[in-house]
């Protein structure tokens, strides 16, 4: 079949425009909006159409031109203005109007042909012309007449086009339409979460006044030079520290805690180190008593500032330095214990667990798990400093009585409720409000939303302001309605929350994967839920830290407990149950991965304490090659066991006779 | 003579399809043609000629084609189909039939003396 060549230009123009929108959709979205793709060729295809038209019209022009005055020249002024008046009036393609025009032109030329004078010419002209009737009734009809002419694939086409021409119509339109929206933000969820957090309105129960003075008079620890060992495959080429030799040792200058934090007990210091940590802390001493006094407070809640009061964007500058004050807390209670007074050390355990209280429940996500992180390194300094001073009878006691109030009080299960504020809130930003829970996204605000969110106040250039708008029209397009969107954010809020509130010992009975089914079914549900992709916290890993944090401090709990009854009865207990049975112990500890209590097994050398882990598995407490080489309990290995006790290999040092342990100084 | 353009509406099309029906013609001959055939008693309205030579060209009943002429100017010459032929027989018989049911009303005053 022969293709026309103009057919073949407008193909060419849609093969164009259909590269250039795959292209431009590959660059925005990775090839997961099909939108640009035919927005790409519908704009070729009527591209090339207009530009078909205009090279048409400029040869029709031609010709008709060149009919024109072949057709016309012959005949009077009056009849010639007539014709062309007519064929004005059909309005209708160029070549069908020359041939009605030579029609005309050679009927008159006909008519006139036997006219022997000028004034019979004219008046049989005129007389014509009045027959022939309305010019412009002439014109419509002779149109109506050649358009039932044209063959059926004309026809198709011409209305292909007009429906192709309306749907752009439409398109532009209903782009507009949903461009015009105006959000109606009615609730504040920044104000909302502060409230949530203080449950009481007296000012001075708060500990947040008291941390912003810690944080305040907070002095940054010295620098040292360190030597490290990097895995070469790590470093990046670039980098700076990168040796010539693989086997060769970097030289750094990093924070004092940095440099020291593979050393987990501050005997294990060298005299600089110790040196510059003893300066350190006594720098901060005024820090470390406010932060044990905001310890002490029942609630902390913080007034937050975001810009807009869009609830993401709420500025938590306080968290880095609670974390810097907890470290600062840690080393002040190891060296303590190291300088024997171990009450004072105890102390500091306390106040750095009583903080962690303090982050969690109905607060953000981040919040929540820097509050787990503190309460977790807390538990595993009492564990290092358990394993290496020894604590007279009565401040054990204390030490597990505290220990036990606090554990029975604090456990919280993640809390979703501020986390799904941030969903509320940028629906309620970025929808319309149609009145009975529907609304559309408006592409405007979107861009204004992420601005705010990214902190980003500069200004964009034109071109990268259109892309940006244009990539906010093309997620309005395809998203979904307010009332889906609600729906579906409220969804997976819910889920999350059922989920937090088990055990990973439950899920895996119940054959539930959070982690891969979360993800699994955010790549899967429809695209135009793209704000849940964006803004959905993560779930599995999250909820099993609140678990694993309870666990730990209950090992500790169980830890004191046995370690008391060697004292009393010479030897460490045969199992759990005799802590019970000799009131040393209120409950046993239980382990989140098995659902039963941990596994404790008396040793030669004292006893062992373990989870089975991540993996479900009891390895009869082996643990994994780099949980062996650095424990650290908040961040279990994956495979093997979670080893409470002892620590590391070796006796615990706890139980040597005092005069070996001095001869560790 | 005037008609009433309703009463000369539907014979139209039958007219011109018997005039072709003995020859190609163009526009003003077939004109010409209706005028001298009927003794000037039936005349075509200019305005109505050409749009009704394109709705019987749409309906296939005739086909155009341009011709050279002597003159050198380029004419559209029609000429019936077969489809045209048989719409004009149908249409010659119906009135027949309407002749002779008007005469039997009109006591045979339609008949020209």
């Amino acid at each position: 079949m022969k293709i026309k060549i103009p057919v073949l230009r407008i193909m060419m123009a849609a093969a164009i425009g259909l590269a250039a929108g795959a292209a431009l959709e590959f660059a925005a979205f990775g090839l997961s909006f099909p939108i640009l793709i035919i927005g790409g060729l519908l704009v070729g295809t009527a591209i090339g159409f207009v530009i078909e038209l205009i090279i048409y019209w400029r040869s029709a022009r031609r010709r008709l031109a060149q009919t024109r005055r072949l057709n016309l020249e012959r005949l009077p002024v009056n009849v010639a203005d007539f014709i062309k008046l007519v064929i004005k009036k059909m309005r209708y393609r160029r070549k069908v109007r020359a041939d009605v025009m030579a029609e005309l032109a050679a009927h008159f030329e006909d008519a006139l042909k036997d006219c022997k004078t000028d004034e019979e010419r004219d008046q049989r002209a005129r007389d014509l012309i009045a027959d022939f009737g309305d010019v412009k009734l002439l014109g419509v009809l002779l149109r109506r007449a050649k358009k039932r002419c044209r063959p059926l694939w004309r026809t198709v086409v011409a209305r292909t086009f007009q429906m192709i021409g309306a749907l752009i119509l439409c398109f532009v339109l209903y782009c507009v339409y949903i461009s015009l929206g105006k959000p109606t933000i009615s609730i504040n969820y920044t104000e909302e979460a502060t409230r949530l957090a203080r449950p009481v309105v007296d000012e001075n129960l708060n500990a947040a006044p008291l941390y912003q003075k810690a944080i305040d008079a907070y002095r940054k620890e010295a620098r040292i030079q360190i030597e490290r060992e990097f895995a070469w495959s790590q470093i990046s080429r670039t980098s700076k520290y990168r040796p010539k030799d693989p086997s060769q040792k970097t030289v750094q200058t990093v924070d004092l805690l940095e440099g020291i934090s593979d050393k987990n007990w501050i005997g294990n210091l060298n005299e600089e180190e110790l040196s510059l940590l003893k300066q350190w802390i006594a720098s901060n001493t005024e820090a470390v008593e406010y932060f044990r006094q905001a310890a002490e407070k029942p609630y902390c809640w913080w007034h937050r500032r975001a810009k807009d009061n869009i609830v993401i964007a709420a500025l938590m500058p306080e968290l880095n330095s609670i974390r810097k004050l907890s470290q600062l807390t840690f080393w002040h209670a190891q060296l303590k214990a190291y300088e024997g007074d171990t009450e004072a050390a105890v102390k500091d355990i306390l106040a750095c667990y009583r903080t962690g209280t303090h982050f969690k429940g109905p607060r953000s996500l981040i919040e929540q798990i820097v509050g787990i992180a503190v309460q977790a390194i807390a538990v595993k300094n009492a564990f290092v400093i358990l394993h290496n001073e020894q604590m007279d009878d009565v401040l054990l006691k204390r030490f597990q009585d505290e220990l036990e109030i606090l554990s029975d009080k604090d456990f919280h299960t993640i809390d979703y409720t501020v986390e799904s504020f941030m969903g509320l809130d940028f629906i309620q930003r970025c929808y319309t409000d149609d009145g009975d829970g529907s609304g559309h996204l408006i592409p405007g605000r979107i861009r204004e939303y992420w601005k705010v969110v990214e902190q980003n106040d500069t200004e964009d250039d034109p071109a990268e302001y259109a892309g940006s708008l244009a990539k906010s029209l093309a997620a309005s397009l395809v998203g979904a309605n307010r009332e889906q969107m609600t729906r579906e954010f409220e969804k997976y809020y819910s889920g999350a929350q059922r989920l937090a509130h088990k055990t990973p010992w439950q899920l895996k009975k119940e054959n539930v994967d959070a982690e891969l089914g979360t993800r699994k079914w955010l790549d899967s549900i429809y695209i135009g839920y793209w704000p849940l992709r964006v803004l959905a916290p993560a779930i599995a890993k999250v909820c099993e830290l609140s678990y694993r944090a309870k666990t730990q401090i209950e090992a500790l709990v169980a830890t004191i407990a046995a370690i008391r009854y060697k004292r009393a009865h010479g030897d460490y207990p045969e199992n759990l149950d005799r802590l019970l049975e000799a009131d040393l112990l209120k409950k046993l500890p239980m382990d989140p991965y098995s659902d039963k209590p941990l596994v404790y097994r008396r040793t030669d050398n004292g006893f062992i304490l373990y989870s089975l882990g991540p993996d479900f598995d009891d390895d009869g407490g082996g643990v994994a090659e780099i949980a062996a080489a650095k424990p650290d309990w908040f961040q279990w290995p994956e495979k093997g066991d979670q080893v409470f006790w002892p620590l590391g290999t070796g006796h615990p040092r706890a139980e040597q006779p005092e005069k070996e342990r001095g001869k560790a100084r | 003579m005037k008609f009433e353009s309703q009463l000369l509406k539907g014979i139209a099309p039958a007219v011109v399809l018997e005039i072709l029906s003995r020859g190609k013609m163009y526009g003003y001959e077939l004109s010409e043609a209706i005028e001298q055939r009927s003794s000037n008693i039936l005349t075509l309205g200019k305005g109505t000629l050409y749009p009704l030579l394109y709705n019987l060209e749409a309906k296939k009943l005739i086909k155009g084609k341009w011709e050279a002429a002597d003159s050198g100017r380029e004419r559209r010459y029609y000429s019936i189909t077969g489809k045209g032929k048989d719409q004009l027989a149908r249409q010659k018989a119906q009135l027949k039939e309407l002749t002779a049911g008007l005469n039997l009303i009109f006591g045979g005053a339609l008949t020209p003396a």
